[in-house]
């Protein structure tokens, strides 16, 4: 499904030369569910960034669906990111300037698809999180948990293989951590998605197919 | 994706409202200035009707002689100026010659249709020292100017306001109804006797010979050698001919250079008061959106990370712009709109429009101008750096 073969990432600033992540070769099954443990710092975002292809790598290459994804151009990158991949983000991001059910939409709107089966296919991904009955609310007008799941649904309406998380959890209670996990396990066990997520906590981890753990841009397991 | 666009603005319409606001304010002064701006044009582009270089007006203001004094004497000054070589042409008018201060205006009657007129009292040379050119009919005749026969010329538009579409030649009017009528014998076109940003008028030639309207001034078409020594030996002969009067001289080109400037001062002051609001507002939408823009890089990284290319992103932000102007707009297009329903200034309607049509077209410009540049800012924002900043 992903596969990452040497790949390396160097932040460039001024002043400091960061070696994000170091000579990383992983290759993540169709339907699996991993889970990438670290101490801070030690590079999981850029991993999953680079995953996402939200960012380049500086060395190596990245496949997804055994392709391997080299100079694409922006239209191209957009479009796998739009069909292939969801994300799911620690702090939400939900435009509070759109409803719930608007906010499900937007994966979409970047989609040549009519507004009714826009409107039903989000509906579907509501239901499916648990939210039917707070559709029409603002993201300001729901608990943290409540707000995951919608970026959840968000992340799946457009029904991609992948899903990528960034400590999901990070920001939530244990009871609504655990909610949320256990809608990502359903999601993995009933649709057989692909899903990988950053996590700390090493309870959630174990319920997972597999641990990667990385320390200082290195995969130490 | 314009009906999320437009969902996305109402939802946030409280911090929009202001940019609505001033957008509207704008759109209405522009469409002001831009209705000045047109009707003067518009007028301009009309025919003048008559040629001004190398024509001077020269009035006779008499002090205190005796029309049996004044106007034999007025007689003869026209013939000896007629008579110099230098000169083409000279002919008596009233003193409301082109582009002169002075309006004359009454009415005329045709079958109970009437119309205020600018009245002009002529003789048979006028026409050739204005090098004015017949539509149909004739000029009035040496032998009619002599016996003061009640003979008039109309313009285009005096014909239009008394007889519409049907013939006028022959036609009796009236300019008095205690007195005769007057023939109609000849047809001009426009006769814009206040000069080119005049809207074309209703103007009346009517032989100056039946003296209905003292004819005081002269008229002349002189040849482009005349020089200013002429024009002095000309004012002095003058003053021994018609003694004891003011005679004053004016070149055509001086008069509308001044008739001219009337016109432009208040247009030039209007259009620059405008440019500078245009500037202004195009500088604070300029700021707004790249505030904006600012505050939402959260969404534009989210945006890309759901599928948006840089294009789609720069779309967005211009498309958002463009549609919040569009409200502003729409309402100023409202009350826009009464000024030809309403009718107040009697302005033709299509310099409404067109005013209408082209603010629109230049506030689109200038949001679309001042929205792109933020926009590619947007569009140039990295996912994976706004997702991960907190
Ligand atoms: N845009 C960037 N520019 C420069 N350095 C960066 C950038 N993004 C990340 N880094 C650096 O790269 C390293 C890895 O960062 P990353 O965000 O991947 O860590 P992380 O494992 O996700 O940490 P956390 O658990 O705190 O989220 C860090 O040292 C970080 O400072
Ligand atoms: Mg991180």
């Amino acid at each position: 499904m992903i596969s990452l073969q040497q790949v390396e990432k160097v932040y460039r600033t001024k002043t400091v030369e960061t070696l994000a992540l170091n000579n990383i070769n992983l290759h993540v099954d169709k339907g699996e569910f991993l889970s990438i443990m670290g101490p801070s710092g030690c590079g999981k975002s850029t991993l999953l960034n680079i995953m996402g292809l939200l960012d380049e790598p500086s060395k190596g290459t990245v496949a997804i669906d055994s392709k391997a994804v080299v100079h694409f151009r922006d239209k191209e990158l957009a479009r796998l990111r739009n069909e292939k991949i969801g994300f799911v983000f620690q702090s939400f991001h939900l435009i509070n300037d759109l409803s719930v059910v608007d906010n499900v939409e937007l994966p979409l709107l970047y989609r040549n698809i009519s507004a009714r089966e826009r409107r039903r296919l989000a509906e579907e991904a509501l239901g499916s999180v648990g939210l039917s009955n707070r559709m029409r609310h603002f993201p300001t007008q729901l608990s943290g948990g409540q707000k995951q799941r919608v970026a959840i649904a968000r992340a799946i309406v457009g029904r991609p293989g992948i899903l990528l998380a960034d400590e999901p959890t990070g920001n939530l209670d244990s009871a609504m951590g655990n909610e949320v996990m256990e809608i990502l396990l359903r999601l993995n066990r009933e649709n057989g998605t692909t899903i990988v997520m950053v996590t700390h906590d090493e309870g959630m981890a174990r319920r997972t197919n597999r641990l990667v753990r990385l320390f200082d841009g290195s995969q130490v397991q | 994706m314009i009906k999320h666009l437009i969902k996305l603005i109402w939802n946030k319409k409280r911090s929009n409202f202001l940019l609505t606001t001033e957008i509207f304010a704008s759109f209405i002064v522009l469409f002001g200035v831009m209705s000045l701006v047109l009707y003067n044009f518009n007028n301009y582009g009309q025919p003048l009707g008559y040629e001004y270089e190398d024509v001077w007006a020269i009035t006779v203001t008499r002090q205190e002689s005796p029309d049996s004094v004044f106007f034999p004497a007025l007689e003869r000054a026209r013939q000896v100026i007629a008579g110099h070589p230098e000169v083409e042409a000279a002919a008596f008018s009233s003193v409301n010659t082109p582009y002169a201060p002075f309006t004359i205006q009454w009415s005329a009657t045709y079958e109970g249709k009437s119309t205020l007129a600018q009245m002009v009292s002529v003789d048979e040379h006028y026409p050739r020292a204005l090098g004015m050119r017949m539509e149909e009919g004739r000029w009035i005749e040496p032998a009619e100017a002599a016996s003061a026969q009640r003979v008039v010329v109309l313009n285009r538009q005096a014909r239009e306001a008394l007889f519409g579409d049907e013939p006028a030649l022959g036609k009796m009017i009236s300019l008095d109804e205690n007195e005769p009528a007057w023939k109609v014998v000849g047809l001009v076109d426009n006769f814009k006797i206040q000069g080119e940003f005049q809207e074309p008028g209703v103007v009346i030639f009517l032989n100056s010979k039946v003296k209905k309207l003292e004819a005081e001034a002269i008229v002349v078409r002189v040849k482009p050698s005349a020089d200013a020594a002429f024009e002095a030996a000309l004012l002095r002969e003058l003053n021994g001919i018609v003694k004891g009067a003011n005679i004053e001289l004016s070149y055509l080109t001086d008069q509308r250079r001044n008739q001219h400037a009337f016109t432009r001062v208040p247009m030039i002051v209007a259009a620059t008061v405008c440019c500078f609001l245009l500037i202004n507002v195009g500088l604070g939408l300029f700021g707004v959106l790249w505030f904006n823009i600012r505050k939402r890089r959260e969404e534009i990284g989210l945006r890309r990370a759901l599928g948006a290319t840089h294009a789609g992103i720069l779309g967005h932000f211009v498309g958002e712009a463009i549609i919040i102007a569009a409200f502003g707009m729409l309402v100023g297009l409202f009350f826009a709109l009464q000024m030809p329903l309403l009718d107040v200034f009697g302005l033709d309607k299509a310099v409404y429009f067109r005013a209408a049509l082209a603010s629109v077209m230049l506030l689109l410009l200038l949001v679309a101008i001042c929205a792109f540049y933020p926009s590619r800012q947007a569009a140039k924002i990295q996912p994976a750096v706004v997702l991960h900043e907190e």
